[in-house]
């Protein structure tokens, strides 16, 4: 038996699509796993399929080793956030909360003082007696979010659960769902497209993309090892940089009409074949900056400056060359020139490399 | 501005009719209702005779009462059945269209011809409901000779009218949207639970306004069927207030007296929307 939640090659057709396509993975309890994925990439779709309310057309869900995608919703032991926080608008806070408990004979004062305790934790205490149209976006969602964790259900899933706050609350609500899950033994699957949210609330990071697993792993693996390039350019903002590159017979690499070394150290190529160089904006070294890192092995491609988007607390510089666009990142006070030309170094040792057909991680 | 002038064009043969077939008489009815006027001989002033003889006339009281009975059963019946239906066929799927049209036909259907089919239906004689009424331990005639059973079947005839409300209801249950249904499924809320503490508390406000519109309106069409097919009878069971308005003024040519009668109708048909409106607000708000 493994405890937690296993899918196990799971799909799932809505009106005689294929939405999902054999998904397997595992959240141990207390994990948190993150699904991301673009739009219709089947990530809100296999949250139900768990819930229950999407019907699984093949493979099999289990929790703690109890077959439940043939169970009816409510005896499969899970709860559910929604995206729109799915509140009872007639009910107060409290009535919301213990709406579970109560459905389940519970009786009132035991589910009442469960209640207080999720809304201890939660800060919702003064707010018991109001209905959700008196709250704010904020308070709606931690009312969603402690009715979800009252029951104490051995798999809690999110479905884009912050989308609806405004950027300043989502960087909280993202520490109180953390908060709020430690400790918990439940395994929790969360479903968003921000990435930003996806990285830092992940134990481990899933990639959707049309109904496939792309990836699954620790958001930092996630992010500098890619397992292909969808998963590349999805992660990440300004996106990777994918550079179509040769291995010249005498060793040098080119990309397009631009030599970029003489000889490349550890490069999974061999003379005369190609690849794709993956590197991400922070790994394109501009001439004077702090955040050039030392790299053992590197290129040097001359770019034209295009372009500055300042940050806070960095900066992306726009660049062309080859007549394609790149990306680098620098430190907020470096002096970019728009038009200048300047010799940008690529730090080969954190970049990946992809395979040129298909598009697999070599490196 | 030509756009305007199409729209009055359009509309103002309509507006001339509602206003000289309804708004008029409507607002005649006061000083009518002070007069003494048989139609023939000049008009008398009445002053406030006619509404004084209100209330010492038996026949008055006994027709309000008739009209409440009838309403008290037929308002709660109605909204019950149009609920139910709405429930059954708030879903899209097959057939649904079938189901909706069907619930909504009788209420398109003229008063009177409706009224006819059910003189038919309950002929004691020949009449097919009549012979099913002895399986429920009814005489097929009880409706002509006992005014309970006659007050029951006019009840009972009109929850047939139901299609407006269902089609409100329907529209009503569509806009709740699914999540709070999943939200509750998931919460593991059986069917029962789902209805009393989802569904019911948050249509109520429909339901009020419904039953208040519904209660008006059932002073109204009640008329038709007692005109048609128990004429008032038997010993003046179905003798509804509209119905005895009516006959005071176009069978025995006492127009003022009608008016008075009809004024009567009217106040209390804003005191019982009152007071509905007061007592269901009420318990929308506590009854969770």
């Amino acid at each position: 038996m493994t405890a937690g939640l296993v899918l196990d090659a799971v799909s799932v057709e809505l009106g005689g699509k294929s939405v999902l396509k054999a998904v397997s993975l595992h959240v141990a309890p207390g994990e948190r796993v993150v699904l991301a994925g673009p739009s219709g990439s089947g990530k809100s779709t296999l949250l139900r399929a768990v819930a229950g309310l999407a019907a699984v057309q093949g493979g099999s869900i289990h929790i703690d080793g109890r077959r439940i995608d043939t169970l009816p919703s409510a005896q499969r032991d899970v709860a559910m956030m929604f995206q729109s926080y799915a509140l009872f608008p007639h009910l107060s806070v409290l009535d919301n909360l213990t709406f579970g408990l109560r459905a389940r004979g519970s009786s009132k004062t035991a589910a009442d003082e469960q209640a207080a305790a999720v809304a201890a934790t939660l800060g919702l205490k003064q707010l018991l007696a109001r209905k959700p149209g008196a709250l704010s976006g904020g308070e709606r969602q931690r009312v969603a979010l402690g009715r979800a964790l009252l029951r104490q259900p051995k798999a809690l899933l999110l479905d884009e659960p912050l989308s609806s706050l405004d950027a300043q609350l989502r960087t909280t609500a993202r520490a109180e769902i953390v908060r709020a899950h430690t400790g918990s033994a439940a395994a929790m699957l969360l479903v968003t497209h921000d990435q930003a949210e996806a990285m830092a609330l992940a134990d481990r990071i899933g990639i959707l993309k049309d109904g496939l697993l792309q990836q699954l792993a620790a958001p930092r693996t996630v992010y500098a090892r890619p397992a292909n390039r969808f998963v590349a350019q999805f992660l990440g903002s300004p996106a990777m940089n994918l550079f179509e590159v040769r291995l010249a017979l005498d060793g040098g690499l080119w990309w397009k009409n631009a030599r970029l070394a003489d000889a490349v150290a550890a490069a999974p190529l061999s003379k005369g074949g190609a690849a794709t160089l993956g590197l991400r904006p922070e790994h394109l070294a501009l001439p004077g900056s702090r955040w050039a890192a030392a790299s053992q092995s590197s290129a040097v491609l001359q770019a034209r400056i295009t372009g500055v988007e300042a940050g806070g607390d960095q900066q992306i510089v726009w660049l062309e060359a080859e007549g394609e666009r790149v990306a680098a990142r620098t430190e907020p006070e470096w002096v970019a020139r728009v038009g200048e030309l300047v010799p940008v170094t690529l730090q080969l040792d954190p970049a990946c490399w992809f395979a040129s057909e298909g598009e697999g991680l070599l490196l | 501005m030509k756009h305007r002038l199409h729209l009055w064009g359009w509309s103002l043969p309509g507006l001339l009719l509602l206003a000289g077939l309804v708004v008029l008489p409507a607002l005649l009815t006061l000083p009518l209702a002070l007069l003494h006027f048989d139609g023939v001989s000049a008009p008398r002033f009445a002053g406030a005779e006619n509404i004084a003889r209100l209330w010492s006339d038996p026949l008055f009281w006994q027709s309000l009462s008739n009209s409440l009975k009838v309403l008290f059963i037929s308002v709660p019946l109605r909204l019950l059945l149009a609920l139910g239906l709405a429930l059954l066929l708030h879903r899209n799927g097959p057939g649904i269209g079938i189901g909706r049209a069907a619930a909504l036909a009788p209420g398109v259907t003229p008063d009177i011809a409706w009224a006819l089919i059910w003189l038919f239906l309950l002929n004691p004689l020949y009449g097919p409901v009549a012979l099913l009424l002895p399986l429920i331990g009814i005489a097929p005639d009880a409706w002509l000779t006992q005014p309970g059973v006659a007050r029951g079947l006019l009840s009972f005839m009109t929850l047939w009218l139901i299609g407006e409300l269902t089609v409100v209801l329907i529209a009503a249950r569509q806009e709740l949207g699914n999540d709070v249904y999943e939200a509750a499924r998931i919460e593991g809320a059986s069917a029962w639970h789902i209805f009393t503490r989802v569904t019911l508390p948050l249509l109520m406000p429909v339901l009020v306004l419904l039953a208040c519109r519904d209660a008006a309106l059932s002073f109204q069409t009640s008329l038709t069927p007692a005109l048609i097919i128990t004429k008032g009878g038997p010993q003046y069971g179905t003798l509804l207030l509209p119905m005895y308005a009516y006959q005071n003024g176009f069978e025995y040519l006492r127009f003022g007296y009608a008016a008075a009668i009809q004024l009567a109708l009217f106040v209390i048909t804003v005191l019982l929307i009152a007071v509905q409106l007061r007592w269901l607000r009420k318990w929308a708000m506590q009854g969770r």
